[in-house]
């Protein structure tokens, strides 16, 4: 096979391999961001120029016979993987980081698929000279380890793998972990092949070893994340019995106004009785009207954020609220708070339902914080199959609402407007839910709604 | 002559309220009937559907006794009469009333504490709804109507910078000044109903051709003037060029 040809049949797997990158990527991970973007004509050259240098440094070892050296062979893999993660990079404008690591889940599903496609044919290295074998080992190795990755990935979208990655991507402590022991694995699995074939262990026995090699990291791996996992469910429910007791503690600080006021109507009653009794009707009417504003500006706001908020019946949401709630309190800003009809459930994540709310709650106190009559008004409503999620508060800085989703945009300054970003990406996940951002009379309104139910 | 429909299921109530919205009626020289008092929701429908047209609503929140509440009517009310102005009345001061405005357009709500606050609130209501009917006839604004889920949102046409498509959706971005956001449609189907004032500059944009500040020809993107940018195709520049 002469230099060009090689460099060709390279180029192809190189370009399949690409190919296969980022199908897993935006399919199976979404981990890629899908719909509009511009090709830019400079990144697309450099990434074409990155694969067509790795082809030939890969073509150049195979024509100098050098592949089948433990460690070139090592390099050359490595290059390789770096070369599509650069090459993602660059077409996508995703950071380096989060391609590696699309990279080396693509290349475990595919190089299992590919032991598990041959391990179940032969137990031996086909024979490329003889004809009959070679048509095997082609069709084995194009169809058959096709079917097996989709196979594959198939079975691992459907248990989920995506979520599990894109949080464990989120977390940069196991993150990195992670990454080391799956950046180890070409090594680990040409060093274990190599080794134990060297030892005069059978094809498949060496590669099945390595395939329990590869799965026991996968499992530690998901050990790894199990506890993590645990963890913050255990932070979690934390946070759900502080919530709990806040809710407590309000509801007793309302009984004991509520004793309080008896206490006090007792004492108005007789009065109002005296004034009836001297026939001053006007004045009874004045006492009346007092006694009831009286009772509102004491506990009736109270009863009454009680009241919307028994509406909500998603604990998680529950517990949001309330910490925000009592935030607001401490900080001198109103909030007024509408569930009118019961809010039982929606098809948002609870966690993500959570972290949008959170968001927009957040970001509305913070523009309010330390004014005057500061207020926040929150809505949850759910009407006829759909639920809207509202958060209003006034604005004292002008705002640019085309800009407020770029990262890193804030009317307060640098380092902020992140929770925006992502609230906005959080979003985009879901087919259903539809944002609104608006500048209404001086307000500043967030919104988003949710289609409970198909065929609406 | 607009109607006035009175719905409250207390009977002095409803009277108390018939007499002062006659009387500022007839003071203030209102072009205004008081078309119907009753404590039945079914009865204020039947007449509101019979009369086709634009009526002032005073509704009561909690109607004791009847099948539908206050915001049920309201909703079927805004069916039947879209532009029609809706006030509601409540025993409590705490009503909810962000959502019966974000769901019913609600214009405003009076608390029956006294006879005294009730007939300022009442008052009050129709002095804001004739002034929002004279400033509806000096407005010549256009506005873009589109059903979000279960509301139906209004923008000035000339606040709307562009519709942005999302491939392989059919979730159109409305970007206007004081608005950004998503609902479901097409932009072919949005380039029918606008007409010539938009133009599709590229096969993901629909532009408002008198908002567009400048082009930038080197990127191939349009500068609106807000400051935002969009892209346009390369066989749309000409079109472009001669529209601005």
């Amino acid at each position: 096979m002469s230099f060009l040809e090689g460099f060709v049949f390279n180029m192809i797997s190189a370009v399949s391999g690409l190919v296969s990158v980022v199908f897993v990527g935006m399919a199976v991970l979404k981990a890629l961001p899908g719909g509009r973007r511009r090709w830019g004509l400079w990144r697309t050259a450099s990434a074409a120029a990155c694969l067509v240098m790795i082809v030939w440094i890969a073509t150049f070892f195979y024509k100098k016979g050098l592949l089948g050296n433990f460690f070139v062979l090592t390099l050359v893999d490595y290059l390789r993987l770096i070369g599509y993660a650069c090459c993602v990079s660059l077409l996508f404008r995703v950071k380096f980081r989060k391609c590696w690591s699309i990279v080396l889940f693509e290349e475990c599903v595919r190089e299992c698929s590919n032991v598990l496609a041959f391990i179940g044919f032969t137990d031996r290295p086909l024979v490329l000279s003889i004809p009959e074998e070679r048509r095997t080992y082609l069709l084995l190795g194009t169809v058959g380890v096709l079917a097996v990755f989709l196979l594959l990935l198939f079975l691992l979208h459907k248990m989920k793998v995506g979520d599990a990655y894109r949080q464990w991507m989120e977390h940069r402590n196991l993150w990195s972990r992670g990454m080391i022991c799956l950046s180890a694995y070409p090594i680990l699995f040409y060093g274990a092949t190599q080794t134990l074939m060297g030892g005069g262990a059978s094809r498949n026995a060496s590669m099945g070893v390595t395939l329990l090699m590869v799965a026991a990291a996968l499992i530690l791996f998901h050990h790894m994340g199990l506890e993590e996992w645990q963890r913050r469910e255990f932070a979690a429910q934390e946070l759900i019995l502080q919530q709990q007791n806040a809710y407590i503690k309000t509801l007793e600080g309302m009984q004991e106004e509520v004793r309080r006021f008896r206490h006090d109507y007792r004492n108005m009653m007789s009065g109002l009785y005296l004034t009836a009794e001297e026939g001053e009707l006007a004045e009874a009417g004045r006492f009346l009207q007092e006694m009831t504003e009286d009772f509102d500006s004491q506990i009736g706001g109270q009863i009454r954020q009680m009241g919307q908020l028994s509406n909500v019946c998603i604990t998680e949401v529950k517990g949001l609220l309330l910490a925000k709630l009592a935030q607001m309190q401490r900080e001198g800003t109103a909030c007024e708070l509408e569930v009118m009809r019961p809010f039982q459930q929606t098809r948002l994540r609870t966690t993500d339902l959570c972290r949008c709310l959170g968001v927009l709650i957040d970001n509305a106190m913070e523009e309010v914080r330390g004014q005057e009559g500061a207020r926040v008004h929150i809505m949850i409503s759910s009407q006829e199959g759909y639920t809207t999620f509202r958060v209003k508060n006034r604005l004292y800085h002008s705002v640019d609402v085309h800009r407020i989703w770029q990262q890193g945009y804030s009317t307060k300054g640098a380092d902020r407007g992140i929770g925006l970003a992502s609230y906005r990406k959080i979003l985009e996940g879901y087919e259903d839910v539809l944002p609104a951002t608006a500048v209404q009379e001086g307000y500043f309104i967030q919104e988003f709604k949710v289609r409970e139910r198909n065929g609406k | 002559m607009l109607p006035v429909y009175i719905c409250e299921d207390e009977e002095d109530i409803r009277e108390i309220q018939r007499e002062c919205l006659e009387k500022q009626i007839l003071i203030q020289g209102y072009d205004m009937e008081v078309a119907l008092c009753s404590g039945r929701p079914g009865e204020i429908l039947e007449a509101v559907k019979a009369a086709s047209g634009r009526g002032i609503y005073f509704l009561d929140v909690e109607l004791k006794g009847e099948e539908m509440d206050g915001f049920a009517l309201g909703r079927e009310i805004r069916r039947l009469d879209p532009r029609g102005f809706i006030v509601y009345v409540t025993a409590y001061g705490n009503l909810a009333f962000e959502t019966f405005r974000y769901h019913l357009e609600a214009l405003d709500y009076i608390v029956k504490e006294s006879r005294a606050k009730m007939e300022e609130g009442l008052s009050k209501s129709l002095s804001v709804i004739t002034e929002r009917m004279r400033a509806e006839q000096g407005e010549r604004r256009e506005f873009f109507s589109v059903k979000v889920m279960d509301v139906v949102k209004h923008v000035p046409i000339d606040e709307i910078m562009f519709f942005e498509a999302a491939p392989g959706t059919h979730r159109i971005a409305l970007h206007g000044v004081n608005d950004w956001f998503d609902f479901i449609g097409s932009l072919r189907e949005l380039e029918g109903q606008l007409g010539s004032r938009f133009l599709r500059a590229h096969r993901a944009y629909l532009v408002n051709v008198e908002q567009i500040a400048e082009l930038d020809l080197k990127d191939r993107e349009i500068k609106m003037k807000n400051g935002e940018r969009c892209l346009f195709a390369r066989n749309m520049k000409g079109a472009l060029l001669e529209r601005m």
